[in-house]
């Protein structure tokens, strides 16, 4: 390999890119956003990033960025590592920079060790350099560089330091030269290979490693670029080094890495003595508590209720919905916009009972809105504390009885605000098995911080026992199903493994950034949905259906529910629209039609019921027409024959009279 | 042998084999730097087990922990 003059600037090359790589979770998105100024969205969990992000270094020529999810070692396991891969053997790059955490440094050097045998321009961001120091972690970035013969730089993403220093040496970058020595019987094998390799963007050692590391990622590179005869002699040659190694090459390949980078680790890095546990350091180990983990939660949990349930769903929905949309605007456009309108039929569509904008937006807008801008706020303070990972720790065995594992935590904690945003979140989740349980489990049992409000209400008028046996019913319900749907389900029960990342104090802007690419994606998936819903209801109105429908649904309500016949019209609103069922039941509450027995009947089966019309159309669009319709076939009968099951239990034991 | 349910806190540990975990979950511990030959430190018990790599913290259930053989660190 030529050697390059490290003083001066190399040519920034047409057609080249830069590559952003490195372990999941170590800040290669919040890197990529300082670098180019695009957002991704950032949270604790790793793999986030799925599949590739592009953007432009302005500072650099508008040279094009790659944002790759993460990466733990080569070979590529999982369809994100092998993106990956693939784009360091396809992507003519300018140069690779590695995101490395400074605190878990021998997890960054196997990466970077791996990195540079592959013969790239490499520059390694040792990024959040600051906990690193915070822990006592004394880590000679020079040293390094100097060793490996790369640049090191250290950064902090988040707070945009050494963003400056990174952008200088990607101006120098020489392609990295590092060989890591292997037993001799692998070197003998890596040497053999080189000539039956093809010029190739990576070093032919690099991907002879690959090869005899059985990587699937270049091998298909490989069976594009070669003949079936080199094919052939690269097999036999690994197939005779395998029979002369008592060990798996991987395993010898990676067991001499591992080496290389420890005694790198002992040269660069020393960690002071023990410091004690800081008072972060020991809240975490508190939130977790067997004990006092629970009142901790109690707190959080609280406080969130403080936030969402009475500051967003009472006083802002308060001010937005019966202030701003009902007393103004709605009222003006309906009398001066929707006039000018000449066909009643346009009028009803968008300013009528059911209407879109009437309905449909003032839904979405004024009622849900404000609930989910206090939600957001208050997740991404949990999401940026490092609280949530404890909270799954902490419920995992729950959990583990519905064949789920404390991951599950989050997208049912979600669902608590609302079950159409939750169900989108499921994405998080591991397996596609986990996905369907929990989506089956928020449409049942989850009640919706609109149907909370529902319950809330009703519960004014009846007994703390009463409480009780909706509560009992509804967990009944919820550990019941979720255990038989575990056990019919295929597939097997992810065990948890999670990360608990030090509890930290939010940082402001960076949860407003969060709260509002949240809230555009609220906007874009979640608010079509409720304009479609209300439109469904448009057409069923329009057509004189609905009456249809509740009058079919009223035996059903008065004969096994044993609820007034006013109830199914509440239902059915309810279904569309949540507040409608709540002004429904109230009134039927106020002139007294409605005893406790069936008050509690009423807000079980209401919570057991799919949320609303707008939870159905995004159970469909996650997992699709098959699953979401199956789940839906499912629960409405379901709900309804719980109902009339409890209404028949409570008349037999004589409970809330 | 001893695996990592074994350990008490407070312990250090270094990790022998993980026979018998699936590719998945061994794929997500060798994701934290869990491999073969690393030394770690218990840090509790209950209600899970948390260890300690390097300075990552990582929480894992018992059904996993069963399947890591370990030594006692010199």
């Amino acid at each position: 390999m030529s050697a390059v003059a490290v003083s001066s600037q190399l040519p920034v090359f047409p057609n080249r890119k830069i590559a952003l790589v490195g372990n999941p979770n170590v800040g290669k998105s919040v890197l990529f956003h300082r670098l180019t100024g695009h957002y991704v969205v950032v949270s604790n969990y790793p793999g986030t990033t799925v599949g590739l992000s592009h953007g432009n270094i302005k500072a650099l020529e508008n040279i094009p960025v790659i944002d790759t999810p993460g990466i733990v070692t080569f070979p590529a396991r999982s369809e994100d590592e092998a993106v990956t891969a693939q784009v360091l053997l396809d992507e003519n790059l300018q140069a690779v920079i590695q995101v490395g955490d400074a605190k878990n440094i021998r997890r960054t050097l196997h990466l970077t060790v791996q990195l540079a045998e592959m013969g790239v321009p490499l520059v390694l961001a040792l990024n959040m350099f600051d906990e690193a120091q915070s822990r006592g972690l004394q880590i000679e970035a020079g040293k390094l560089s100097r060793l490996l013969e790369i640049p090191v730089i250290k950064t902090i993403a988040t707070r945009g330091r050494g963003i400056s220093d990174l952008l200088l040496a990607l101006k120098y970058v020489p392609a990295s030269k590092l060989q890591v020595q292997y037993p001799p019987v692998i070197e003998d094998a890596l040497a053999k290979m080189q000539e039956y390799l093809p010029e190739s963007l990576i070093s032919k050692r690099a991907l002879s490693l690959f090869w005899l590391c059985h990587d699937s990622v270049s091998a298909v590179w490989l069976s594009s670029h070669l003949s079936a005869e080199q094919l052939n002699a690269l097999v036999d040659l690994r197939t005779n080094l395998e029979l002369n190694l008592s060990h798996p090459t991987e395993d010898i390949i990676q067991n001499t890495r591992e080496q290389f980078v420890d005694s790198l680790a002992h040269q660069i890095s020393q960690k002071d003595i023990n410091q004690g546990l800081s008072i972060s350091g020991r809240l975490g180990r508190l939130a977790t508590h067997p004990l006092w983990g629970l009142p901790i939660l109690a707190v959080v949990l609280l406080a969130m209720y403080w936030f969402v349930g009475v500051f967003g769903a009472g006083t802002l929905v308060g001010w937005i919905e019966k202030d701003l949309f009902s007393g103004i605007i709605n009222p003006w456009l309906t009398s001066q916009v929707g006039e000018l309108i000449p066909w009643p039929f346009f009028r009803d569509l968008f300013f009528g009972q059911y209407g879109l904008w009437t309905m449909g937006m003032t839904y979405a807008l004024a009622l849900l809105f404000p609930i989910v801008v206090t939600f957001f706020i208050s997740f991404g303070i949990l999401e940026d504390s490092g609280y949530l990972p404890r909270l799954s720790v902490l419920s995992n065995r729950v959990f583990s009885w519905m064949g789920l594992n404390g991951q599950a935590v989050l997208p049912m904690v979600l669902g608590l605000g609302c079950v159409t945003m939750a169900t989108m979140t499921t994405r998080i989740m591991n397996s596609k098995r986990d996905r369907i349980l929990v989506t089956l489990l928020l449409a049942l049992a989850v009640p919706c911080s609109a149907q909370l409000g529902v319950v809330m209400g009703l519960l004014a008028g009846i007994s703390f026992v009463g409480t009780l046996v909706w509560l009992g019913v509804v967990l009944l319900v919820m550990f019941l199903i979720g255990w038989l749907a575990a056990q019919v389900m295929p597939g097997e029960r992810q065990p948890l493994v999670v990360e608990l990342p030090p509890l930290r104090m939010p940082v402001v802007s960076n949860v407003l950034i969060k709260t509002a690419a949240r809230l555009e994606w609220y906007v874009k998936e979640a608010l079509p949905l409720f304009i479609i819903g209300t439109f469904f209801l448009f057409v069923l109105d329009q057509v004189h259906i609905l009456p249809k429908i509740i009058q079919a649904l009223e035996p059903m309500v008065v004969n096994w529910l044993g609820l007034p016949s006013e109830a199914a019209t509440a239902f059915l609103l309810g279904l569309m629209r949540r507040d409608f069922a709540a002004t429904g039941l109230f009134v039927m509450r106020s002139d007294g039609i409605l005893n406790p027995l069936q008050m509690v009947v009423a807000i079980t089966t209401i919570t057991l019921f799919v949320p609303c019309i707008a939870s159905m159309f995004m159970m469909v669009k996650e997992r699709g027409w098959k699953q979401g319709l199956a789940m839906i076939v499912f629960i409405f009968p379901f709900s309804v024959l719980v109902g009339g099951l409890l209404q028949r239990f409570l008349t037999y034991t004589g409970w809330l009279g | 042998m001893l695996t990592l349910a074994d350990i008490k806190q407070d312990q250090s540990i270094r990790i022998v084999a993980m026979p018998e975990l699936s590719e998945s979950v061994r794929k997500h511990l060798h994701a934290y730097g869990l491999f073969t030959g690393r030394t770690i430190r218990v840090l509790s018990t209950r209600p899970e087990m948390t260890i300690q790599i390097e300075e990552t913290e990582l929480a894992l259930e018992y059904s996993v922990a069963r399947h890591i053989l370990v030594e006692v660190s010199r």
